[in-house]
């Protein structure tokens, strides 16, 4: 009897139309636990990494976290592996919402997709019954339309719907999967291979058990970091956001494409225009699965429709184009989970078109004829439905700005701010510690890439957060607290190695990155999570192993990165960070321009700390430590090693 | 009228943690179907209800059950089943008007809220303070 895992998965083969039940090997599941590291290591398992992205071979696996489904707080993740076309390189989106639950519940922890069908089609998982279904009625249809669609025509108005939209289905590089409303797996184009593979969705409804090794106890720990998610509960409670936080949290924002502000733009008072807004229109807060903070709002914009928002689609759009004014950020990312698009590089990328039109770079014959002005909404949302059609203008900018700037050419590319291919997030360079993450992360991205708090941020909740023994990391690194970056860059590469071993192990438990590390006051530790994945599965780790578990999924990935090509040479930000002059708000705010030699200290030090090489690949004796002799094998036959 | 469980939808965040904690203490196991509060989702607007056993004066399962299995709980007032007697027509589920009971898939019982005897453990999870166990007499509770 399996525990913690409910030890089934798919095998869905769409090319022949081909469903395999399986019954999964225990000792693959007690290696890599579940999400990304399963993910992972079952697409080197079943593909050749060199894979075509937009080919049959390519792969999407949906991979649970193993306490997914069983009242762990804030568990609700599952993740999807697969070869991105945006990077290149083996990647993987987290998604929350309630569909990995379900598909636990239906009796598997993974689901794996591979082939490609010769119509729309959408898969539905109802416990033992799993079966491909016609979509051709629903491709070109928005994401609620389809997930509404599916329950409607299932008759289960409790199935969970996972689906693309029009974006996955034109292949935008910024296609994301949707579920729900407010959940995306959303990077590095997860929609467009979905969308490749003639897939519109998938429909999962389950009844059955969980059952725990030690359930009384696992009941019992739990419960205790119910209690203690109450600190965290009040500090994300989005009014106490927009209140508090959303000027400072503007500033740290300002980079790249939008790196200022001008004066008179409205953006002095924006955490007062944030504050009339949430007390005006907030409606409701919303939770994923088991997870006590209420980090998603409902908010009413007045014309009788609820909108979904969250996290950083507060003011993505906002800023990238210099509109102060909540409503037009909401209808933004509404119309990004609508098209099923990613409102991070959707927004990065419309940042990048306006700049590009203000510099001359595009002109209105490039534009069809909009005004790609800072200030102008109806713009905006135009342009992004034109990305999502893939018309005109928009099919330039569709697979993000990196593919842009090179049709575009006439010095584009001088306005491009990607990591590895991928736009960045809106505060990824804030400082050296944010960038360096960014940098080295599995997927160039910060939120959901590994960054835990940086220590010399936060200033107002600093000192609480030390005392009440909140920090993430061990308590005798206090002294990396203090660290003035514009000096040395100390810690920085010993904090990256720890914030990534508990995000790497929280994407195998399938636990929310922002309750266990990211923002202040995580109510899991990476030992917490380690005894409860005891307790669920029967497994003896501690905290050593739990980072060993993780160490074994970060280098993994690595290796089959570095097998794709990833060099040393593409663990770094865009060079303007380390040479540009900062503009006078930056300079205002005491912002630092990187270091290129503590940078490069620090990049050999987080190497050495991993245990590869100079160049990041991954040693030998690493790898036999870790249990990936057969990565080891392969690196040397190629040369790599 | 003793203590019993009230419900404030607007506070519901859609967790679900109920329906798990529920199932736990009943089944001893952790699945929702097994669970006597269920959360009902209005995906579109987000509207989430957990309903539950709301002692209803009248009891319509009472009404349609042909073997007179359900009766109400004189302490409580939440329906009761009798599994001797039930049938497993399923007739009471249709006739709750608030999908307060069910039927547990791969079960074999017909299930609804029993108030865990007095100290419920889905209002013990409910962070949000949906679901509150207060005397229904008091509306500034709810």
């Amino acid at each position: 009897m399996a525990y913690g895992w409910v030890g089934g998965s798919l095998e869905i083969d769409l090319s022949q139309g081909k469903v395999e039940k399986q019954q999964n090997d225990p000792g693959l599941y007690q290696a890599y636990l579940g999400g990304k590291g399963i993910g992972t290591r079952l697409f080197r398992d079943k593909a050749p990494l060199e894979v075509d992205p937009f080919s049959p071979e390519n792969l999407l696996i949906f991979a649970t976290g193993v306490l997914v489904g069983i009242p762990t707080p804030s568990a609700s993740f599952g993740t999807v592996s697969f070869k991105s076309p945006q990077t290149n390189l083996l990647s993987y989106c987290a998604m929350g919402g309630f569909w990995a639950a379900e598909l636990k519940h239906a009796g598997y922890d993974t689901v794996i997709v591979s082939g490609k069908s010769p119509s729309p089609v959408y898969i539905w998982i109802d416990d033992d019954h799993v079966e491909i279904r016609d979509a051709s009625h629903l491709w070109g249809k928005s994401t609620p339309e389809t997930q509404a669609a599916i329950r409607q025509e299932l008759g289960n108005n409790s199935a969970q719907v996972i689906c693309i939209g029009p974006a996955g289905e034109n292949r935008l590089f910024m296609a994301s999967i949707e579920h729900g409303g407010t959940n995306s797996a959303g990077r590095a184009g997860v929609g467009a291979v979905m969308g490749d593979k003639n897939l519109k969705a998938i429909a999962i409804h389950g009844t059955r058990d969980i059952d725990l090794a030690r359930p009384a106890e696992f009941v019992e720990l739990s419960e205790q970091a119910f209690k203690r998610s109450e600190t965290l509960r009040d500090w994300v409670a989005i009014k106490n956001w927009c209140h508090n936080y959303m000027q400072e949290h503007m500033d740290w924002a300002l980079y790249g494409n939008a790196d200022d502000m001008p004066a008179g733009s409205g953006f002095e008072r924006y955490g007062e225009i944030c504050r009339e807004f949430v007390d005006r229109s907030l409606a409701r807060e919303l939770s994923c699965y088991n997870c006590p903070v209420k980090c998603k709002s409902m908010v009413s914009l007045g014309n009788g429709k609820y909108y979904p928002v969250k996290c950083q689609a507060w003011m993505a759009f906002t800023l990238a184009c210099k509109i102060p004014d909540l409503a037009f950020g909401v209808k933004c990312f509404d119309l990004c989970v609508k098209q099923g698009m990613d409102y991070i590089s959707t927004a990065r990328t419309l940042a990048f078109a306006i700049e590009l039109y203000q510099k001359g770079i595009l002109t209105r014959e490039d534009t069809d004829g909009l005004r790609l002005e800072y200030g102008n909404a109806e713009v905006a949302l135009t342009l992004i439905a034109k990305m999502a059609r893939r018309e005109g203008l928009g099919n330039i900018l569709a697979d993000g700005t990196n593919r842009a700037a090179g049709i575009i050419g006439r010095g584009a590319e001088e306005h491009v701010y990607v990591v590895k291919k991928l736009e960045l997030m809106t505060d990824s360079v804030y400082n050296p510690y944010y960038a360096f993450v960014t940098a080295t992360s599995d997927r160039a991205d910060l939120h959901f890439g590994t960054v835990a708090l940086s220590p010399s941020s936060w200033h107002r909740e600093r000192d609480a957060y030390i005392e009440e023994g909140w920090w993430l990391f061990p308590q005798s690194w206090r002294q990396y607290l203090d660290v003035d970056y514009s000096a040395n860059y100390a810690g920085l590469a010993e904090m990256t190695v720890y914030g990534e071993d508990t995000k790497t192990f929280v994407d195998l438990a399938g636990i929310c990155w922002f309750c266990t590390g990211f923002w202040p006051f995580p109510f899991l530790k990476i030992g917490d999570m380690a005894r409860l994945v005891s307790c669920a599965t029967g497994m003896e780790v501690d905290e050593a192993e739990a980072r060993k578990i993780a160490s074994r999924t970060r280098t993994l990935i690595q290796a089959s990165n570095v097998r794709l090509g990833m060099t040393r040479r593409d663990d770094t930000v865009p060079e303007k960070f380390f040479a540009e002059e900062p503009t006078q708000r930056q300079k205002e705010l005491e912002l630092v321009r990187l270091d290129r030699g503590q940078w490069d200290k620090q990049l050999d030090r987080y190497y050495e700390l991993r245990g590869w090489n100079s160049q990041g690949v991954p040693t030998a004796e690493t790898l036999d430590e870790l249990g990936l002799d057969d990565v080891r094998q392969d690196l040397e036959e190629r040369g790599i090693l | 009228m003793g203590k019993t469980i009230l419900v404030n939808a607007d506070k519901c965040t859609g967790c679900k943690m109920c329906e798990l904690v529920c199932s736990f203490h009943h089944a001893q196991t952790f699945k929702p179907s097994a669970s006597r509060v269920k959360v009902k989702v209005n995906s579109r607007e987000a509207i989430f209800t957990p309903q539950v056993c709301m002692n209803c004066e009248v009891c319509p399962p009472i009404e349609v059950c042909p073997v007179s299995a359900v009766s109400t709980d004189e302490e409580t007032g939440v329906a009761v089943i009798d599994h001797a007697k039930c049938n497993l027509c399923r007739e009471c589920i249709a006739a709750c008007p608030y999908n307060a009971i069910s039927f547990e898939a791969g079960g074999n019982e017909v299930i609804v809220c029993d108030r865990c005897g007095g100290d419920p453990e889905c209002v013990k999870i409910c962070f949000p303070e949906a679901l509150v166990w207060a005397e229904a007499e008091e509306p500034s509770a709810v």
